[in-house]
């Protein structure tokens, strides 16, 4: 009888590989996304309208007209796709998106084609024509280096952009608070790592407080431990820098500070 | 008898296979994977990564071996001809050379900074991105390299299926030779001076971060093939690279925590394979790695 062994160790070597319990490819790509397409959510739709194409929200067309909390903290938009359940009645109503798209402040909600395209064709037509746009808006504002490489932070302060905090008549103004300003220092937990400065200030103007506490920061200076294996999965700082604020690879800007454990 | 011997060899790989999958499961892998060595700085290796499976024949590493490498000629090592979006619209296909760009920049600037991705085909360039900046347009504008405009057929070169082009010209008299690839060993030339990438477009170059002490050391991984050691110094290649061209797609970032790793799969292009097939020195160099192997030319 033929019984070649080395086949069946080529079929065992597979057979491991195949189940062993290995890491390809990370949950979220931390590396190269397009300057154009970063920030970009697909939203899957909770209704029955299978007719249209799921949307795609663009945070570049937002972020430069109203700060992070004005959507997820007082329009109660929840930071993960999928996680709000907008549906066409909340719309109409003047909820979520409605709240805004009402024809006064920006375009009708029902001019639906701006948001779901029908087939492939439309949703190409609508990429075209958002890259374009993109690229046009981020020939006025400062460079960045990653994520829509625009530097937000540096457009707000220079005051080329202007951030709208609340709604006239929908949301309420934030509360006028005294407000942490400070930077904040942090030791890294590997040797020869650049010190990592936190800073307040750069928050707030886009976050206020309700964004970050108590959770997923507590209150307590410090009592938060994070490791940056969390965070490129998408906890604490990875929520938003990853996704929509710039991403962690421009490791200086937090990391900023001289070594201070060698 | 001899179907008794194939059971037993059978149940004995089955058992390694076992073992092997237990030795992997996340609770064991800190003591199964790493010892690290504390102190100083020294060159000294670091990292011992243990595999608990058997090791191939040596005529199955001879085979392997092989496979492994380049018999390309070195004045096309390193191209890609691009046909997904030209060939259908009635142009010719872009050839493009790494050996003459990267004399002048590093990866990271064209492979981070301008967005073109590691994949072929995926990045989608078209003529407006190149005219409006991006892309090839970043610096093929007239003012640092030729300008996209006018100089079409220095990119879009008739080339058939088995790529059989002309390849463009290139002076590598002045650079530090090596006799597989194409023909210059780059690490070298960089050490020595000869070339001086540049490591971003923006007129500003911002350093990178400060690798952490113990990333400043090489590593030594044990193999699964227990004849020979893999040495990576994370050193020599962020001069090349940014901690986002490798990390965490290609490596994740934990600690000896890319299980699978292993010449099979880098056979296939993952890992090391995503770029030390086609671009960086080919496996032919195998000293460059395993210290105490020989080169196959």
């Amino acid at each position: 009888m033929n019984y070649p062994p080395k086949q069946f160790l080529f079929f065992t070597l597979f057979f491991i590989s195949a189940l062993s319990p290995t890491v390809f490819f990370s949950e979220t790509a931390l590396a190269v996304a397009k300057s154009h397409q970063y920030g970009d959510i697909e939203m899957s739709q909770p209704g029955q309208n299978k007719a249209v194409l799921p949307v795609i929200f663009r945070h570049s067309t937002h972020r430069d007209k109203y700060t992070c909390r004005l959507c997820h903290v007082d329009l109660e938009f929840a930071q993960v796709a999928g996680g709000t359940g907008v549906i066409e009645d909340d719309n109409r109503d003047g909820r979520y998106c409605g709240a805004c798209h009402n024809g006064k402040h920006a375009f009708e909600i029902t001019l639906c084609a701006k948001c779901h395209p029908k087939n492939q064709t439309e949703r190409q037509e609508l990429d075209r024509q958002g890259k374009e746009d993109f690229f046009k808006a981020k020939k006025t504002l400062p460079p960045a280096r990653y994520g829509n490489k625009i530097d937000w932070i540096m457009a707000e302060n220079t005051g080329k952009i202007k951030l709208q905090d609340a709604l006239p008549g929908i949301t309420m103004p934030q509360q006028d608070m005294v407000v942490n300003r400070r930077d904040e220092p942090r030791t890294p937990s590997l040797a020869g790592l650049p010190g990592i400065i936190f800073s307040h200030s750069k928050h707030v103007v886009w976050n206020g407080c309700g964004m970050c506490h108590p959770e997923p920061y507590a209150l307590e200076a410090g009592k938060t431990k994070m490791t940056m294996k969390e965070i490129i999965s998408g906890k604490y700082c990875g929520r938003c820098h990853g996704t929509v604020a710039f991403p962690i690879n421009d490791c200086s800007l937090c990391h900023s500070k001289p070594v201070t454990l060698k | 008898m001899r179907r008794f011997s194939g059971l037993m060899l059978t149940t004995v790989v089955l058992l390694a296979a076992g073992l092997f999958l237990y030795a992997c499961s996340a609770s064991k892998l800190n003591d199964f994977l790493m010892q690290r060595e504390g102190g100083e700085l020294s060159a000294e290796p670091v990292f011992q990564k243990k595999f608990a499976g058997t090791s191939m024949s040596r005529q199955q590493l001879v085979q392997l071996l092989d496979m492994s490498l380049d018999k390309s000629s070195p004045d096309k090592y390193g191209d890609i001809v691009f046909r997904e979006r030209s060939v259908p619209r009635g142009k010719f296909p872009v050839v493009f050379s790494h050996k003459t760009h990267r004399m002048r920049y590093t990866c990271r600037v064209c492979h981070v900074e301008l967005e073109f991705s590691m994949n072929q085909g995926d990045t989608g360039i078209t003529r407006e991105d190149n005219l409006d900046g991006r892309f090839c347009g970043a610096c093929h504008n007239g003012d640092i390299a030729f300008d996209v405009k006018s100089a079409c057929d220095s990119c879009h070169i008739k080339a058939g299926k088995d790529d059989d082009y002309t390849p463009k010209t290139f002076a590598s008299a002045s650079l530090p030779a090596q006799e597989y690839g194409d023909g210059v060993n780059w690490v070298e030339a960089m050490r020595r001076g000869v070339i001086a990438p540049r490591n971003s477009i923006y007129d500003e170059e911002v350093e990178s971060m400060p690798l952490p002490s113990h990333l400043e050391r090489s590593m030594l991984w044990t193999t699964r093939v227990p004849r020979t050691l893999v040495s990576f110094s994370h050193v020599e290649h962020i001069k090349w690279l940014d901690c986002a061209n490798c990390h965490p797609d290609i490596f994740n970032i934990e600690r000896m925590g890319t299980v699978s790793f292993d010449k099979e799969k880098i056979l296939y292009g993952m890992f090391c394979g995503s770029c030390h097939l086609t671009v960086a020195f080919p496996m032919n160099g195998c000293s460059r790695c395993h210290e105490q192997l020989k080169d196959r030319i």
